[in-house]
């Protein structure tokens, strides 16, 4: 689904904010990314934070490779016409963990304190407007956030229920599997 | 309810007792109290399994409830089983002992790697049941309680136990990087093991072993449906190449007997596996026999106790004795490898009255099966490649772009890592590996292995499987990598849910349906389908 961000938002030259939001990148970045690998345990935020290969560390990887797309996209406006996918894959990590639905996309709101404070620290004082205008963008993300997260239920939900249709609960709960082979060469021939 | 401050919700997942496990601690560890919740366990076995099995203390509970109905005497029975089988294994005791708590395996369990639960790391799924041991069976415990780490086993301790065991499947990864040598998956098995005493355990588990003690398999196939369901599958080839293969059942003097897992001869896509051991064994000629008796590879007996374990793997033994073949030869198949690998020759070995395997087809003698008598397929197929003696059309597997998972059990219990790469180069035009810290010793489980392959507790399995996702992903973004091969039933069932979820569009497939597809038979027809009827490349129209 594409997303729009507003007519004034992130215009090339314009703001203060996005210049900002271009110096200050990977420590922005950093930040929120520190502030998501937070909502899990201490004892994982430890490794998800300092294991860097990304085939030891799915979550971190994921975690860190999702919001610098997700990051950029808004940045450049891409988001308007392409959900960056590694930022897809996030929430799907997020959609199967034992998060709440508000816990597992409160992400993108983190962006919104991690860049106010940001600001404040490089003495940007008046840009409450710019701020207003970035924060709507982010609305606008966590909407579509809203929308991948219902997608990945749904997917895990598709997929159990082509698990339970593929005879699999048979090893428990009894029924005829003849029976069952029957009718599956019947519909694979037509 | 008040709405919560943005610094709450950041902080609540972390703080807070977790929706699913209940495992992301508030207190220190040794003090958390488990949360059982729809969906974050297995259901509990069916009581009507534990009485016919014998098993103690079958009744109706759930794991949500507080009480879970255990014996009056429930931690006599545990702390006495706990004592016979420190003193009856001399590695749980040394698993017990020896661990310096270095970290090494923390991070390397895909249960952690998904989850982010520290009571996922092996280390600390170990300290749920060694902080028991320390209490009543060490000195240091004894006079230095909590101190030393020790602690009085509880209800909710048991619960904890219970909690934890069925989210370990005994995959064995952590194993290999314990400098050490412990064994986890043993330890998740000595636990399995003590919560059966009380009468704790699930369904998914209980009723193959069950359906397996009846009629020889997981599904509870009767002989006759056993035997139908193959001669469906010989139906089918015979539509798709042409020609009738026999399907030789229960045949006294034949030289080998084949067993395979029992999903193989029901479950998609393990049909298609089964078709491929049918191309092959009719293509050869051989000499060989299906079992309506020993018509199971699998042996859930391994989750449950080594009793059980036994009893399962006696059955391929017997029948191969009551059939007089020389050898066994077992089709793709995970942990029925590990028992026999690791188990079975202390348990109903060895089989002194079976023949060291030698192939019939090349000579070859399988000396590293001179003790087990059995054969795996990959095994077998390889030698059969090097020698020559398969006239292979890999342009027939050319729609299917492979990448090879490393089931667990065949790849760490019994070191079979180049046989199926071996004859993956032989059978399809290309295929490409996953990142090193992913396959051969190092693979990750499908996460659904040991018996948590049951739906109920999807979101978990798909956490759990992350980490091989994870790199399933990569070789898809990279390859176009569309087909994920394996060696084993379980992972050919879960695999297939854990791709639909994480990587679309990639299928599952064991390693000898690609040999099926590629084997070009005397007499064939032109085949314009593979064994899943599916248009090979070219004939798409």
């Amino acid at each position: 689904m594409p997303i729009h961000l507003g007519e004034d938002c992130f215009r090339p030259g314009k703001m203060k904010l996005q210049k900002l939001l271009k110096e200050k990148r990977s420590s922005v970045l950093d930040k929120w990314v520190d502030a998501v690998l937070n909502t899990y345990s201490d004892e994982a935020f430890r490794i998800f934070k300092n294991e860097k290969n990304q085939f030891a560390n799915p979550v971190g990887y994921r975690v860190s490779a999702g919001l610098t797309a997700l990051y950029d996209a808004i940045i450049d406006r891409e988001i308007e016409n392409k959900i960056p996918q590694l930022f897809e894959e996030l929430v799907l990590v997020r959609a199967v963990q034992v998060f709440s639905p508000s816990q597992a996309i409160y992400f993108v709101f983190q962006l919104k304190d991690v860049v106010r404070k940001e600001c404040e620290k490089a003495g940007l004082t008046d840009f409450y407007k710019d701020l207003l205008i970035f924060y709507e963008s982010i609305d606008a993300v966590a909407l579509l956030v809203f929308d991948l997260y219902m997608a990945s239920r749904d997917r895990l939900y598709q997929v159990r229920m082509k698990e339970l249709k593929s005879g699999a609960h048979i090893f428990t709960d009894g029924g005829c599997p003849t029976q069952l082979l029957r009718e599956y060469r019947k519909n694979k021939r037509n | 309810m008040a709405l919560p401050k943005l610094e709450e919700l950041s902080k609540s997942v972390a703080k807070g007792p977790s929706l699913m496990t209940g495992g992301i601690p508030r207190h220190d560890w040794l003090e958390t109290t488990p949360v059982f919740k729809p969906e974050n366990f297995p259901y509990p076995t069916n009581p009507k399994r534990l009485e016919y099995l014998g098993f103690p203390n079958p009744r109706v509970w759930s794991p949500e409830d507080e009480d879970w109905k255990l014996p009056e005497n429930w931690k006599d029975i545990i702390l006495q089983g706990f004592k016979e089988r420190i003193d009856k294994f001399r590695s749980f005791r040394i698993f017990m002992d020896c661990c310096v708590r270095c970290g090494a395996c923390a991070d390397k369990c895909h249960f952690f790697l998904g989850t982010g639960d520290p009571k996922n790391m092996p280390v600390l799924r170990a300290e749920l049941i060694r902080s028991v041991y320390r209490n009543d069976f060490t000195t240091a415990g004894k006079l230095f309680g909590k101190l030393s780490g020790a602690r009085d086993l509880t209800v909710d301790v048991l619960k904890e136990w219970a909690q934890y065991a069925y989210q370990c499947t005994e995959c064995r990864r952590c194993s290999i990087f314990c400098p050490y040598g412990i064994d986890t998956c043993e330890i998740t098995m000595m636990m399995r093991e003590l919560l059966h005493l009380v009468g704790i355990s699930i369904n998914w588990c209980m009723e193959p072993v069950s359906n397996s003690n009846r009629t020889g398999n997981h599904m509870g196939l009767q002989p006759h449906t056993y035997y139908e369901n193959v001669q469906y599958l010989a139906e089918d080839i015979e539509e798709i190449t042409g020609v009738k293969v026999d399907v030789p059942f229960n045949k006294k003097g034949a030289d080998i007997l084949f067993i395979t897992p029992s999903a193989d001869v029901f479950a998609e896509p393990g049909i298609y596996t089964c078709m491929g051991y049918l191309i092959l064994f009719h293509y050869l000629g051989l000499n060989y026999t299906w079992s309506t008796y020993a018509s199971e590879g699998g042996n859930f007996g391994l989750f449950t106790s080594n009793e059980m374990m036994k009893k399962l793997n006696g059955k391929m033994y017997a029948e191969a004795k009551r059939l007089g073949v020389k050898w066994i030869l077992g089709g793709e198949c995970g942990h029925m490898w590990r028992v026999v690998h690791q188990y079975m020759d202390t348990m109903n070995g060895p089989a002194d009255f079976l023949e060291v395997p030698v192939s019939p087809i090349t000579g070859t003698r399988f000396d590293n099966a001179a003790s087990t008598k059995m054969v795996h397929i990959s095994e077998f197929t390889a030698d059969l490649i090097k020698n020559g003696k398969l006239k292979l059309d890999p342009s027939r597997n050319a729609h299917r772009i492979p990448t090879f998972h490393d089931s667990c059990n065949p790849a760490r219990a019994m070191g079979l890592l180049e046989e199926p790469r071996y004859i993956l180069d032989h059978v399809v035009p290309k295929w490409h590996e996953m990142p090193e810290n992913t396959i051969r010793e190092k693979t990750f489980c499908c996460g659904s292995g040991t018996a948590l392959n049951t739906d109920e507790i999807m979101d978990l399995r798909m956490r759990s499987g992350l980490p091989r996702a994870n790199a399933v992903k990569f070789v898809q973004d990279k390859f176009n990598v569309n087909m994920l091969s394996c060696v084993c039933a379980i992972d050919r069932a879960t695999l297939l849910s854990l791709v639909n979820y994480w990587t679309p569009g990639v299928e599952v497939c064991g390693i000898s349906e690609l040999v099926g597809n590629a084997l070009i038979l005397d007499g064939e027809q032109k085949r314009e389908t593979g064994l899943r009827f599916e248009p090979l490349a070219g004939m798409e129209g």
